[in-house]
């Protein structure tokens, strides 16, 4: 019995250890060779989208997940920087690369300052901030047709690559990889475990000589940064942006993504991202129904899985040990 | 000498006056113990000494240094830890993994992290759990845990919230000696607890709190033995 409990119990073990990095490793270079056997464009599209899905929720992951600060804002880093590096382009011709690093820097600055703001909120009280200031952004678009592009948003920027989707899905592929590895060390380092604390226990966290409100801040500031890295990457990829980057849709994503996948552990929103990129693809038909199934999923999972698609393997070791 | 000097501390709520101007001291290498009867401030006191609440008045000085209005963290690094009246360990994390939180943020120059870590982790008497997670232990292994954290700091002065509250009798006994061996490498402890009896093994002197206020100081049996501290316990003639 031991035995049986033994290999079901090794893939979590074998997950939890370094040897992660090289699996990461090697699903990458499994991924380079996909131009060369997946022909049909819109699938090698979504698959990148899919990288930039995993920067996007594993970024939120350090955030919501790691720290336990839940924001149902975070498309303001994504929509945010898109947005900046988007204007940037249009407006003032300005070289891609630059546009690119300021849209990222605009969003580590924003994590800056919204998590300065929302230092002292928890719970309910952070959603509710989080949440009004993406709208705040989408209110003031609406309001600015003629710079901002109002609710038509803006389009006709410079494209990553000059438009080519095998050049495009390469550097994405590149940045996705980098961009998971430093998320990994750090969530999995001595940042990660002091974040760890603060959602825990924040008095707890002090007393133990943490200083809470810097590392909320360096939270804020990295998943901040990050979000806002796959927010550019989208714009000019897609050459144009709207509204919609900033509204709820994308501000919950990355929630349904790191509790589908499993929050706190980084490999788990990376699977949610694809899972629900994909998912998405398929309800693009049924545009009512896409909360509602969503919605469902997450309820499901929170109710019956909480620990997400990363505890199917011990969740099935002790229905196994139950059934003996 | 006195390593934490507390003077005239004061904090109102309000119209209540759950601080008045109470004064000690604590000398390096004793246990000092805090009683009172419950709501005579004895953890609004701690609050205060541990920076979690600024007082209205009063200094709070650690090693010559004052500490007074200092954040909470910032105490830690100057030398003083705490622990709770309810246990505040991190419940989701292994035991290795709440020492080592405490440890990473307060490292000191030229010291071994894992090898300080395995210590505490033996003194507090843990060893073989260092992978338990804290919701899986008895009352009596999350207090150690705590103090465990506490030590992983590396503290001067030792402040223990009802160490014995919810434990068994014989986590109280086995707990003690522990308590007892931290003084002798010159750490001071202050205690504020409910099990007079236990206390008086630990520590010499003790100072009574009522209403906010010092009734009494002075060696435990002297203390225990004056009409006002049984008055403040029993009720005396002023209580109705």
């Amino acid at each position: 019995m031991s035995a049986r409990i033994g290999i079901l119990q090794a893939p979590l073990n074998f997950f939890r250890k370094k040897t992660i990095y090289p699996i990461v490793l090697l699903l990458f270079m499994l991924e380079l060779l996909f131009p060369i056997f997946i022909s049909n464009y819109w699938t090698l599209r979504i698959i990148m989208f899919a990288n930039l899905f995993v920067i996007y929720a594993t970024s939120f992951d350090l955030l919501a997940g790691y720290t336990g600060l839940i924001s149902f804002g975070h498309s303001l880093f994504f929509g945010g920087a898109g947005y900046l590096a988007g204007l940037l382009s249009l407006s003032f011709g300005l070289p891609l690369t630059v546009c690119i690093i300021t849209g990222c820097l605009f969003a580590l600055i924003v994590g800056l300052l919204l998590g300065y703001i929302c230092l002292r909120l928890k719970g309910p009280y952070l959603a509710v901030v989080t949440l009004i200031c993406p709208l705040v952004v989408i209110t003031i678009l609406y309001a600015s047709p003629t710079i901002l592009g109002g609710e038509n948003g803006i389009a006709g920027f410079a494209q990553l690559a000059g438009g080519s989707l095998i050049k495009q899905f390469y550097i994405v592929l590149a940045l996705t990889m980098v961009s998971l590895l430093i998320i990994l060390v750090l969530a999995r380092g001595n940042l990660g475990l002091i974040l760890k604390t603060i959602r825990e226990d924040e008095l707890g966290a002090e007393a133990a000589g943490i200083n809470t409100t810097k590392y909320k801040l360096i939270a804020f500031i990295v998943s901040g940064f990050f979000s806002g890295v796959s927010g550019t990457f989208y714009a000019h990829i897609m050459g144009s942006i709207g509204p919609t980057m900033l509204s709820l849709q994308y501000g919950m994503s990355p929630i349904f993504m790191i509790y589908l996948g499993g929050a706190s552990s980084i490999i788990g929103p990376a699977i949610g991202a694809y899972v629900i990129t994909f998912l998405d693809l398929y309800l693009l038909a049924f545009p009512y129904m896409r909360i509602i199934i969503y919605a469902a999923i997450i309820i499901i999972f929170l109710r019956f899985l909480p620990g997400g698609l990363m505890a199917v393997p011990s969740e099935i070791g002790r229905l196994k040990r139950w059934l003996s | 000498m006195a390593i934490l000097n507390v003077g005239g501390l004061v904090k109102r709520f309000g119209g209540l006056t759950a601080v008045s101007s109470l004064s000690f001291s604590v000398d390096e290498g004793k246990i000092l113990g805090i009683v009172g009867p419950n709501g005579s401030g004895k953890t609004t006191a701690f609050n205060l000494i541990s920076g979690f609440i600024k007082p209205d008045s009063g200094r709070v000085v650690l090693n010559g240094e004052d500490i007074t209005n200092l954040k909470p963290h910032v105490i830690v690094r100057k030398g003083m830890a705490r622990t709770f009246q309810i246990v505040r360990v991190f419940r989701h994390l292994s035991v290795y993994e709440n020492i080592k939180a405490a440890k990473i943020v307060n490292v000191n120059r030229g010291e071994d992290r894992d090898k300080k870590i395995a210590e505490v982790v033996h003194l507090i008497g843990l060893n073989g759990k260092e992978t338990e997670k804290p919701i899986n232990l008895p009352m009596g292994d999350l207090k150690r845990l705590e103090i465990g954290r506490a030590l992983a700091t590396s503290p001067r002065v030792l402040l223990l919230d009802e160490p014995f509250s919810g434990m068994s009798h014989q986590e109280v006994i086995g707990i003690i000696p522990l308590l007892l061996d931290l003084t002798t490498c010159g750490m001071a402890v202050v205690i504020v607890e409910h099990v007079l009896r236990e206390l008086k093994r630990l520590a010499e002197n003790v100072i009574v709190l009522n209403f906010g206020e010092k009734i009494a100081e002075g060696r435990f049996e002297d203390v225990m033995n004056q009409k006002v501290v049984r008055e403040a316990y029993i009720g005396g003639s002023n209580s109705a």
